[in-house]
């Protein structure tokens, strides 16, 4: 039984180290650096000149439908590789059930298809 | 009208685009030379922006390519002289024009409106030379600093670190240029 | 806030003050303020030839806020100083800055122009100044060195210490 916990327990020392080392770096270069705030330096930085315009600039709403097509598919293909591991163990009810998944992502696909998502320009 | 006459490589015949040119605007024309393989065009200031046109826009000469747009002072009985060198990407042919403007009052016609690659080339030589372009867009200073005052490229413009230390004249190794 | 530098005499205690001023010179990333021809020199000394990479002086500060020093390299112009002064301004303390070539120390071949800026160090402090006209690029190096032998005997309390427009 400490056996399963020991495991946990080397995650979570390597997470408190990880998050301690970060810690002890940034309070070292707070207390040793030296500060001296003024008005310019606090400026958004625009090559040296005065910024001109806000600061907010948006992207195209396609680069979201990108990434988000991208989060299906890659699960997907996560699924796919415990799916891959058992196959031989299951038979052939597995490869129905997955060709069923597929086939239900695959229309998803098709219907973004149709939509001319898929074209870049 | 003689067709096509110009060909496609080398500059325009000179007596061709002479005799075209001053068919169309007769005395206004002043000069047309050839410098440096180039055709140089001379008018008066109240024609610049017609001759311009004509250049642009006559198939013959079909000048769509401003090259630059730049000013010489000529000294004190020169006037100052504001060119323009054209291209035409077709005909492969250069066209210079130029128009000689009195010293005090400069001013002449913007050609920004023909080509927009002169808009910029007007700036700085408006601000180098004080010469005026009537109907310029956007006429500010381009490439001076905002407090700088005078034209820097006038042949009378004091150049204040030579007035505090004048030039030492030639160094050692140039026995023979005392200039 | 700086607190051990500012209040504590903790960086004056000569190991302290070893390890940081040791830790401070050998990272001094850079931030080219390349203007004309020594900017090509510059990056002709960031290559493998003469690597200035393998003295901790890494080019690749994708702004002033991720830079320890500034290296002006070319002719710097009246219309161009306000603009190196204010990206001077936005790098964090400590800052450094080498003047590259005879255009920023002295204006160079320029001298006489109506609208070059004779010497950089009329806009911001330096640090230390490369001859040349353009300095190769083992006058960098070297250039690199002495700034790396100046911040050994460094006192970083008394330099970045008080308001910012105090310096200069």
């Amino acid at each position: 039984m400490s056996d399963y916990y020991a495991s946990y327990g080397v995650v979570l020392a390597v997470l408190t180290a990880g998050a301690l080392l970060v810690a002890v770096a940034f309070t070292t270069a707070r207390l040793i650096a030296p500060n001296r705030p003024s008005r310019e330096k606090l400026l958004t930085y625009e090559c040296g000149i005065d910024p001109v315009g806000q600061g907010w600039s948006q992207s195209h709403v396609r680069y979201y439908v990108y990434g988000f097509l991208f989060v299906i598919f890659d699960v997907e293909s996560v699924f796919l590789f415990p799916w891959a591991r058992v196959l031989e163990d299951i038979g052939y009810a597995a490869v129905v059930e997955m060709a069923i998944f597929i086939a239900i992502l695959a229309v998803g696909l098709l219907y973004a298809w149709r939509k001319v998502v898929l074209r870049w320009a | 009208m003689q067709g096509g006459a110009v060909s496609g490589a080398g500059t325009l015949a000179l007596d061709d685009a002479a005799s075209r040119l001053r068919a169309r605007f007769g005395d206004d024309l002043l000069e047309v030379t050839e410098q440096h393989g180039h055709l140089a065009v001379s008018v008066t200031p109240a024609r610049y922006h017609d001759v311009c046109r004509f250049v642009r826009d006559e198939p013959e000469f079909d000048c769509d390519y401003a090259d630059f747009t730049t000013g010489v002072d000529r000294g004190d009985d020169g006037g100052f002289e504001v060119v323009t060198h054209v291209f035409s990407t077709t005909h492969h042919h250069n066209v210079r024009v130029k128009v000689t403007l009195p010293h005090d009052e400069p001013a002449v016609a913007t050609v920004s409106d023909l080509w927009a690659t002169c808009d910029w080339h007007e700036r700085e030589t408006a601000e180098m030379f004080g010469i005026r372009f009537e109907g310029h867009p956007q006429p500010v200073k381009l490439l001076l600093s905002e407090p700088f005052e005078g034209h820097p490229l006038r042949k009378d413009f004091a150049l204040m670190t030579r007035e505090a230390k004048p030039w030492p004249g030639a160094s050692e190794g140039e026995e023979d240029d005392e200039a | 806030m700086g607190v051990i530098t500012e209040k504590t005499a903790l960086p004056r205690i000569q190991p302290v003050k070893f390890i940081l001023n040791w830790g401070r010179r050998y990272s001094l990333w850079v931030m080219n303020f390349g203007l004309a021809c020594c900017a090509i020199e510059f990056i002709a000394a960031s290559t493998a030839k003469n690597d200035f990479i393998r003295l901790g002086v890494i080019p690749t500060a994708h702004g002033p806020r991720q830079a320890d020093l500034l290296v002006v390299a070319g002719t710097l112009t009246d219309k161009m100083a306000p603009a190196l002064k204010r990206v001077y301004e936005q790098m964090p303390d400590p800052k450094y800055v080498i003047s590259f070539g005879s255009c920023s120390n002295c204006g160079g071949p320029y001298w006489d122009s109506y609208s070059v800026t004779k010497g950089v160090d009329q806009i911001v402090p330096i640090d230390v100044y490369v001859p040349g006209c353009p300095p190769r690029p083992e006058a960098l190096l070297h250039g690199i060195l002495e700034l790396q032998r100046k911040i050994k005997d460094e006192d970083i309390a008394e330099k970045f210490g008080g308001p910012a427009s105090a310096a200069f």
